[in-house]
């Protein structure tokens, strides 16, 4: 008994047979491939059809988007003329990203027990289930641990942020001079502004990779506009193909993007499909 | 209540690598088999028809295994807290029909006769204290002689890319002249290489040692496979690790064995089938398996006999969860060996820096147009004056470079990771930023293994595997030595500024990637009461369950696995097909 999702020569017999009464008639053509189903399998949501508008928020509220934006200006700044983070609408990107998935925009397990760090050395701890006592010279090596998802930690981080900023400055982030944020974010990036939940250091670094993606990543995910990024490292972006001549001495090619690249034989017909489909062997040339 | 299916020949435990390739050997043969991948399907067209999407695959894992479902806990030391690998770090196993195979970087390397009688070699060499103290190396019971012929299948099956350096015993320079010797050239010439894999040749040379191309499962050019197949050549897009092959030119089971086996109509896997365990009978035998579907709904398929085919760490898991009377500590495990001899690889990078003004192209091609030296690899150096054993081979900058995967780790001069200043300096240096890398072995340790988490569980109430592994002092000064002689290459190669040098192995820590290649835990040898399976994998205390892939290692050389697990994947495949069916209760040999 096979369900939907085997792959087996009868059940792509009774597909092709239902396939070929559509051929027959005047139904869409059963080996053409929509393209948005081209990555319907993969692991998580599609990329959105059209970029998000710049500054239109899903997830932040007014004041949090204004706090990334700042933070995004200081971590990669610009001017008109040579145009960072901020101007390539890195907290859109941050912004969807926050909006689009759930908690975590990659593969993450994320049950208990969690970490608690601990000057000694514990033992196996079996049976702990909300937490777990790990030495904190050994903790780092496990790489991520939190249990606050990047949405709890931008929604908790922010205003734990603006508070640091108001004890130390008299004021909110956004109110400081560029040089006194500089400062704010260089404790942050130590792990020295006096919160936890999400730890400084954390904060920083997620807010720094966040950034960066808003900076770097294909411009239909928000950020990178008109290819900032791209055109600050001097990167095509995503092409099809480079010769072996482009490889030993470089690309004329000119910067684009994935929605400009066009998918490799679309409608083309999966030849291992097909084949098993003919319903009987093929010859084979 | 458990949907019974009915019996089939072959059950495989996965639907990657080593399952098409034993289905392509035994439905040609007449054998129906069934493959359960976790994953779903997935081909050429249309899965991969527009995939260059970085920030999708490389940075969100569109490939990978579903961690939030299942992942793998670490710890240092034996006596030590255990915490689950949360989000991707040091490897990145895939999910879906082809398995990793399908993202795979596609080095391809046959392992040296060094590699295989590490043990008796070293021994007979160096004397047994030169051993370091804690192992628990072995003799692999098969070696180079007996795995060439199927190598050499493997090579023509794929259409594998290289050069080769020793032709029949005839040296050959520009290949790699430290290479056993094969039977045949390779089906397909060496890749191309960018700028930094130049001078790293033209260097190294000078300097007196062997450079080569990284031999691969590319398609160097358009090739026409055995079966009638066009594949494309590489298109050299810069989109490879991590992504599916959209032309056909990096070798796949979508390309080869996929294709084969189902052609025979005698092939099925089943998508979103998860295996909880396999099933044995009172006699100890394998019954068959019993599998979660994606709706939750159990099920149990019969099989005459059961192939482990899954991720190496999965294999193991498989045979530690099924547990019955028979074998009570689970399936291969009668003497308490699975999971021994668990061991990993040494991937870093020790020196980096600046090549100001000139551009490398490493945005485009490949992960393996690399060049490399074997010259300090395994035992081809003299260690009678060195304090430590083994080697690595050690290479150019790598190809592929993406900016989201590249620009966090920039940093300035003085250090700064971001400002103005490091903006300016990304800008200007991005392309010109290179280093040299190693690829070096890891050995195996009493208090290095595999076993069951006693905290944490995968989405089925099942114990997640925990991996006990920590680097020991032979790696250090292992790497110590190799580290010298990176800086000595890197800097005979005109570098005009270092932005990192580790001159000391930094302690292990599983966040950041180094290699897909977790080995052993259930290893093959020729000793039953030392090991867990026998050369072709076959589990001795259950000759009806086989094990397949990199589990079956007893330590890890400095090189990638796929093909040495094609090899013995091959051979095994042989041996089911022409001898196993005639006496299944019987032990191969």
């Amino acid at each position: 008994m096979t369900n939907d999702s085997s792959l087996s020569r009868r059940r792509l017999l009774q597909a092709a047979a239902a396939a070929s009464a559509g051929l027959a008639g005047c139904g869409p053509d059963p080996h053409a491939v929509p393209a948005e189903d081209i990555e319907a399998t993969a692991f998580g949501p599609l990329p959105p059809q059209e970029p998000p508008l710049c500054r239109l928020y899903a997830f932040f509220t007014q004041e949090e988007a204004e706090t990334v934006d700042a933070i995004a200006a200081r971590l990669v700044p610009g001017t008109p003329d040579d145009p960072g983070a901020r101007e390539a609408c890195a907290v859109t990107f941050i912004d969807t990203k926050l909006a689009q998935f759930t908690d975590y925009d990659q593969p993450t397990y994320d049950h208990a027990p969690f970490p608690v760090e601990v000057d000694d050395e514990p033992g196996e701890q079996p049976g702990a289930t909300k937490e777990i006592r790990v030495n904190k010279d050994v903790l780092p090596r496990h790489g991520f641990q939190s249990s606050l998802d990047p949405q709890a930690a931008y929604r908790n981080g922010l205003p734990k942020l603006d508070e640091y900023c108001t004890r130390r400055f008299g004021g909110r982030f956004t109110a400081l001079t560029e040089r006194r944020q500089d400062t704010v974010l260089e404790a942050l990036e130590r792990g020295d502004a006096g919160f936890d939940d999400p730890a400084p250091d954390d904060f920083f670094e997620m807010l720094r990779d966040d950034v960066l993606a808003g900076v770097f990543a294909d411009p239909t995910y928000g950020g990178n506009r008109d290819l900032i990024g791209w055109r600050l490292i001097d990167y095509p972006g995503p092409q099809r193909a480079y010769t072996p001549r482009e490889l030993r001495r470089g690309t004329a090619k000119r910067p684009q993007t994935l929605r400009d690249l066009h998918p490799t034989h679309p409608g083309h017909p999966n030849p291992d499909a097909l084949h098993v489909m003919s319903g009987t062997r093929q010859e084979r040339r | 209540m458990a949907v019974t299916h009915k019996k089939v020949d072959v059950v495989t435990v996965g639907g990657g690598a080593t399952a098409a390739m034993m289905a392509a050997f035994l439905c040609e043969a007449g054998h129906e088999v069934v493959s359960l991948e976790q994953g779903d399907k997935r081909w050429t067209y249309p899965e991969f028809a527009h995939n260059h999407d970085s920030l999708r695959y490389s940075q969100r894992y569109a490939m990978m295994i579903d961690l939030a479902k299942h992942t793998w806990t670490w710890r240092p030391r034996p006596g030590m807290p255990s915490l689950p690998m949360r989000q991707y770090g040091s490897f990145h196993p895939g999910q879906g029909l082809g398995g990793s195979m399908v993202h795979w970087s596609a080095q391809l390397w046959r392992f040296k006769d060094t590699d295989f009688n590490y043990r008796s070699h070293h021994v007979e060499r160096y004397g047994a204290d030169k051993l370091p103290e804690g192992h628990r190396i072995r003799d692999w019971p098969v070696g180079y002689g007996e795995l060439e012929p199927y190598y050499t299948r493997v090579d023509r099956d794929i259409g594998s890319s290289g050069r080769a350096g020793n032709l029949r015993g005839r040296l050959i320079e520009g290949g790699n002249v430290f290479e056993e010797p094969r039977s045949e050239e390779y089906p397909n010439p060496e890749l191309e290489t960018n700028p930094h894999g130049a001078l790293f040749a033209r260097t190294t040379r000078d300097m007196g040692y062997h450079p080569f191309t990284q031999p691969s499962g590319i398609l160097s050019r358009a090739w026409t496979d055995p079966r009638g197949r066009q594949r494309s050549g590489c298109l050299y897009c810069g989109f490879c690790t991590r992504f599916g092959c959209e032309v056909d030119a990096k070798s796949s089971p979508q390309t080869t064995w996929l294709p084969w086996a189902l052609e025979t109509g005698r092939y099925e896997v089943r998508m979103n089938s998860r295996v909880l365990r396999v099933e044995t009978g009172p006699d100890g035998r394998a019954t068959g398996v019993t599998y979660v579907d994606a709706r939750g709904t159990e099920h149990f398929q019969p099989a005459e006999l059961v192939l482990l085919t899954a991720f190496t760490l999965e294999n193991v898991r498989t045979l530690l969860l099924s547990k019955s009377r028979a074998h009570p500590d689970g399936i291969g495990n009668d003497r308490g060996l699975v999971g021994k001899n668990y061991t990993y690889q040494l991937f870093y990078q020790p020196v980096a820096g600046i090549w100001p003004g000139q551009d490398f192209n490493l945005y485009m091609g490949n992960t393996s147009i690399m060049k490399f030296i074997y010259d300090f690899y395994g035992d081809n150096f003299d260690h009678s004056d060195l304090d430590f054993v083994g080697g690595a081979g050690i290479y150019s900058e790598p190809g592929e470079r993406e900016p989201l995967g590249s620009v966090g780790d920039y940093a300035t001069v003085s250090g700064k990771r971001w400002g103005a200043d490091w903006k300016r300096s990304l800008s200007a240096e991005w392309d010109s930023w290179a280093g040299v890398r190693i690829q070096g072995e890891s050995l195996p340790y009493e208090d290095q293994f595999l076993d069951l988490d006693p905290n944490y569980k995968d989405a089925w109430g099942l114990p997640l595997l925990r991996l006990t592994f920590d680097w020991h002092d032979n790696d250090r000064k292992l790497y110590r030595y190799l580290a010298q002689r990176c800086l000595e290459i890197f800097k005979a190669m005109g570098a005009k500024r270092t932005t990192k040098f580790i001159p000391e192995l930094p302690d292990y820590e599983i966040h950041n990637y180094k290699s897909t290649h977790p080995t052993g835990g259930a290893i093959m040898g020729s000793d039953e009461g030392d090991s867990v399976t026998n050369k072709y994998g076959q589990v001795w205390d259950t000759p009806n369950v086989f094990v397949t892939g990199a589990a079956l290692f007893p330590q890890n050389p400095g090189a990638n696995p796929t093909g040495t697990v094609a090899a013995v994947t091959y051979m095994a495949a042989e041996a089911i097909r022409d001898r196993w069916f005639k006496a299944p209760e019987e032990l191969l040999d």
